[in-house]
Order: structure tokens, then sequence, then C-alpha cells
């Protein structure tokens, strides 16, 4: 287990996971909670190597799903989380010049993401914002594929009627009038 | 933006597109303040948190201890950081393309997948007729040009042009000029002072290049119609068949798929050579410069963005300084990089990574091995042949890569149809200039 090999075989999985892990682990607790996540991840990761499967990305992201439900307390994971989601729909972060602003309202889409339950989010953003494949997010989540698909689905039409009713709402709000909308707080969906 | 002919609401999935593209830079590591990573050796290095036992506990301080544990770990890190950097010389940079923080009009983070859906939407129609399909690009092949008290590297780079008849029975041209070698990075200019700064190199089997432009070739030809082709010279093709090839993302997958198992090496992986994954990359790397209609370029890009294992490089320069987006990864890559600008959605350069066991990933071709007793001006490697391991050579430019290094790079100029053709001789010619 300590060999030099399998050290330097762990070192290359780290440096090729880590900024993945450290992105799901964001959108799972926000930033102030997911460096600390990320370390215990890959902790965890090195006293299982020899355990570890190929690829080892889903079996990452579920280790890094449980240490944020165990290492913090809920409620300052979601508070943290709560703020981060704030930080997605800030100013700062839409002024940043992005291409990505020229072709989709980023906010009524995260403002949309944000009023959607924690499952919810997690399925689709496991997808869109991760890249994972299919089966690889339904082993994430803890599901059959189908079983995946299904929740999938369902959850692409709860994000479809959030952004329509949020297309309503505000019309199609451009980033600026949205930053200022939205410096109160994204809502959170009660649970 | 999105091209013509293609309402946001018309395109099923819509939905998951604009949430991709929705994705907040701060999921990213790199976006401020950046994190600082503790390194590898803090997780398995002696004293490393990551060598308590289960359920031992830790202090409330954790971080500070990561950092603690990687500082004291730096000595077995820089072992560990010697055996990936495996390489018959030190490696000293080699990459010409560049980390860029900020290439102008482009947002500093995106995601792999986020980048190549961004070049899909982006590409534009262009003309799809003219009397030639003219093609450029400059290639450079990165190679030992030291020695070995000095080692350091040289690119050779060489420019080609192309003018293709559409018609059968027209003349094509082409020009192609060796551009003059040079230390292929900042860093490599240092140890070639020290050697003396040489002006000619010799390297392979017999090759020699100098500096300064060397050679100038050019060609006319009567053709046949052929104006590119999809996959080695598996398959010339002329504009009618570019034209037909399926603007669906599946049906082309699926077309390039079958032309890719026409290929000996795909029928008999045993033979060694190019994998159908590896084949199918080339041909989609064709068809973002090629001779294809803009929806068939667009369709390429997005099965890029539908390959799993894609990562981003970030933004970076190609060998040429232009700026665009860095993009690794994904299946029959063989360590390839390309830099691709999504605000318009070309393929600036392609770039080929060296890997750390020396040689490039894959089976080494047949046609590259060969013996030589005693192995001179090769590399002596070995290989399996049949069910025995033999020692062979390879050429010393194909062995000489090590872990990050670009070997070799193609930047894309320029490829368009065009009503102009070149001024060349009346008859096919070698103009040859000095040393030729």
């Amino acid at each position: 287990m300590t060999s030099a090999q399998d050290r330097q075989r762990f070192a290359a999985m780290y440096l090729e996971h880590r900024g993945r892990v450290y992105s799901y682990a964001v959108s799972r607790a926000g930033r102030p909670l997911a460096e600390e996540i990320v370390s215990e991840v890959f902790l965890v990761a090195w006293r299982r190597f020899a355990e570890l499967p190929d690829p080892p990305l889903p079996w990452l992201l579920v280790t890094a799903r449980n240490v944020a439900a165990s290492q913090f307390r809920a409620a300052v994971r979601e508070q943290s989380l709560a703020e981060e989601m704030r930080a997605w729909t800030s100013p700062a972060e839409l002024t940043a010049g992005d291409v990505a602003d020229q072709v989709t309202d980023r906010v009524t889409i995260l403002t949309a993401l944000a009023s959607l339950a924690e499952p919810d989010r997690e399925l689709l953003t496991l997808v869109a914002w991760h890249g994972l494949p299919a089966t690889a997010a339904a082993r994430v989540i803890g599901c059959s594929t189908a079983a995946y698909f299904v929740r999938l689905h369902r959850a692409r039409r709860r994000l479809e009627q959030a952004v329509a009713a949020a297309e309503q709402g505000s019309g199609r709000a451009s980033p600026a009038r949205c930053g200022a909308a939205t410096a109160g707080g994204v809502p959170e969906r009660p649970r | 933006m999105r091209p013509p002919g293609r309402p946001a609401s018309a395109r099923r999935g819509d939905l998951m597109r604009r949430l991709t593209l929705a994705r907040p830079a701060r999921l990213d590591a790199g976006h401020p303040p950046a994190v600082r990573w503790p390194d590898p050796a803090a997780f398995t290095g002696p004293g490393a948190p990551g060598q308590l036992r289960r359920g031992q506990p830790r202090s409330g301080q954790f971080r500070q201890r990561m950092l603690a544990a990687a500082s004291s770990a730096a000595a077995l890190l820089a072992v560990i950081g010697g055996l990936v950097a495996v390489g018959p010389a030190a490696p000293r940079g080699g990459t010409p393309a560049r980390r860029d923080s900020h290439p102008a009009g482009s947002p500093p983070h995106l995601t792999a997948r986020q980048v190549l859906i961004e070049a899909a939407d982006h590409v534009r129609p262009a003309a799809g007729d003219g009397r030639y399909w003219f093609a450029s690009t400059i290639s450079g092949l990165i190679v030992a040009g030291g020695t070995r008290a000095h080692p350091y590297d040289i690119v050779m780079p060489s420019l080609e042009m192309l003018w293709l008849s559409p018609r059968s029975g027209r003349t094509d041209y082409s020009f192609g000029e060796e551009l003059g070698a040079t230390p292929a990075t900042p860093a490599d200019r240092a140890p070639w002072r020290a050697a003396g700064s040489p002006r000619t190199w010799y390297y392979g089997i017999g090759g020699v290049t100098t500096a300064g432009p060397t050679q100038v070739a050019a060609f006319r030809w009567t053709g046949h119609g052929l104006v590119g082709y999809l996959e080695g010279d598996l398959s010339y093709l002329t504009r009618t068949q570019f034209l037909a090839l399926p603007a669906s993302p599946s049906r082309l997958l699926r077309a390039l798929r079958r032309e890719a198992r026409q290929l000996p090496s795909v029928r008999n992986p045993r033979e060694g050579g190019a994998t159908e994954s590896q084949v199918v990359w080339g041909e989609l790397v064709q068809l973002l410069h090629g001779p294809v209609s803009w929806r068939v370029r667009r369709a390429a890009w997005e099965i890029l963005a539908g390959f799993g294992g894609m990562r981003s490089l970030g933004p970076m320069r190609d060998p040429r300084g232009r700026a665009g987006f860095g993009i690794a990864g994904g299946p029959g890559a063989n360590g390839q990089i390309l830099v691709v600008n999504p605000a318009d959605g070309a393929l600036l350069a392609t770039e080929d990574v060296g890997t750390p066991a020396g040689l490039p990933p894959g089976p080494v071709p047949r046609s590259l091995i060969y013996r030589g007793r005693p192995c001179q001006g090769g590399h002596p490697v070995f290989v399996t042949v049949g069910s025995r391991r033999e020692r062979r050579c390879v050429p010393v430019y194909f062995h000489r890569v090590y872990r990050g290094q670009v070997y070799y790079w193609t930047a894309y100029l320029a490829g368009h149809w065009t009503d102009s053709a070149p001024h060349l001789a009346a008859r096919p010619t070698w103009v040859a200039g000095p040393g030729y």
C-alpha cells in the first residue's frame, strides 16, 4: 500500500480528480466548506486506495457526498450552500464578461435551480455541471441507471416549470436587474 | 448566439444546455481566491494525516496540519515528481502553447463541455463553393537537438498551403516551406547557447535541419477532384462526398465509425496502430478544418462535447499566439490537445503531448520499428513481437518525449473555398532554397 508506485499512482489520481471533486463539493456545501471536504475525501481515498474502483470519480463523489453530510451539521452546511447560491447570482459573478451570458439567461436558470429541492439539484448538476455520464451519476446517487433516468426526467420537468415561472414573473431578466433583484437572497424551497 | 434556424425553444434538451452554460465559475478551483491545493504527499507521506488510523481523532486545525504535512513531505514529492517526469532528458517546458489567464473576449472559466458546446453554437455558415479548397497550416516537430552535456529541444516548423480543385482534370497546387529550426522554447535557448549556438542539427535516422528558412517546394499537378481526406491516407474524398456527410451528430458518428473500421489496424488490433476510437478522433479533427458544410462542423463539435473524459485546460494560446481554450482527454485523443476558439467555432491547433513512459501512448507502429545492430542513430526499446520480447530501435525523435512535452503541433491558419489560384511555375517543379 505504501510503495513508491502506489504513492505515484495516488498522486496522479489526486491531480486528475481533485478539481472535479472540489466542484462537486462547492455545489453540495459551498466554497467555505469545499476544501475541507476535498481533503477529507482524498484522505479516505488513500486509506482505501487498494479498493478504489476504476474509474474512481464516482466513488470520490459519493465519498464527498457522505463527508459533506457527516462532517458538518446540517444547519451549517445549508447556510453555507445558501450563501454559495446567492453568490452565483451576485452582480460580481454576473459581470465577468462570460460568453455564456450571450446565449442564456444565467440568472433565470440559477434562480430556478436554487428553488428546487436538493435531490433535484444534484440530479441535474451531476450531468450538466460535473459532466458525469448517466451510469456514473446513478452510482453517485445510489440508484439504478433506469431509476436515475426517471428521476432526472422528473427533475427536468420541475426545472422547466421553475424556469417558466421565473420568466413569467420577471420577463427575461437582464443580469444587472437580476443581480439587484436577488441581492436579498435566493429563495430556498421549503422542505 | 445560435446559428440560424435553431431557435432555442425548438431544440430538445435545450434546458440542459442552458443549465450547462449557466454553470457558475465559482465551482472551479481556479476561481479567485484560487484553492491552494495540498501536495499529494500530504496524504501519503510519513506523518501525514492520511497515515492516521481509522477513527483516530484529528485536531480542529485540519487545514493547517495538511499544509504543514505538505511542507514536510516536499522532498518526497520531489521524488514522486521526478518519477512522473521520466524521460531521457530533464523536462524544461517544451510546450509551445501557453496557458493564458484572459484571452480577449473569452470567459476565464469554462468546462470542456461548455467550450465545445459554445464552439458548436458559434460555427457560422461559410461559402460552400469556389474553384479551389484552400488549406494552410504550419506544423512543428519538436526533437532533441542538444548534446548529452547540454540537452535541449528544437522545433522544426514548416508551412504548407494547398489549392485543391473539386473538378477532376483541373490543376491542383501545393506550396511548402521549411521555416528553419530554432530552440523550442525560451528555456531551451540557454543550453543551446552553452552548446555553442549551433545552426545545424542531426536527428533521428539521417535527419538534418538548419536554422533559418531552408527549403521551399512548389508543385502543380492534374488533380482528380479530391479536396481532402478523413483520416490518414485512408480515404480521399471529393467535395460531393464531403457534402454528403450527415449533419446529425449521431448519424455522423456512425458514419465515422464505419469509415474507421475499414482500417486494417482497427480490424486487427493486435497488429498495433490506431484503434477505432483513435481513428474516429482523427476523423473529427479532420472535419473541424476540412471542406465540410458548417452543419457537419457543428455536429463534429457536438460529438466531441458528448464524449466522456474531456477536460478543459483553461485559456491558452496556440503555437501562433492565438487565444483559445485547451481541451484534452476523451476517447481516442491519444494525448492530443485541441486549442479551440469557442467564439467562432474554430479549431486553432492540435498539439501532441508526450507521456511519462517516453513513448506516445498506444502500441508502437510497426512501421517505426526497425532492426539495428548496434542501434545507431536510433533509440533502443524492448517490444513484444509475437510472444517474444525483442530489442528493437525506434527513431530518436519518436522516443524523445517526456511527460507534458508537446512533441508535434499543427496550427490551422486557413481552410475555405476560394476562386484565387496561386502564381506558380507552369510545370511541376521544385523551387529549392539554400541548403537544398
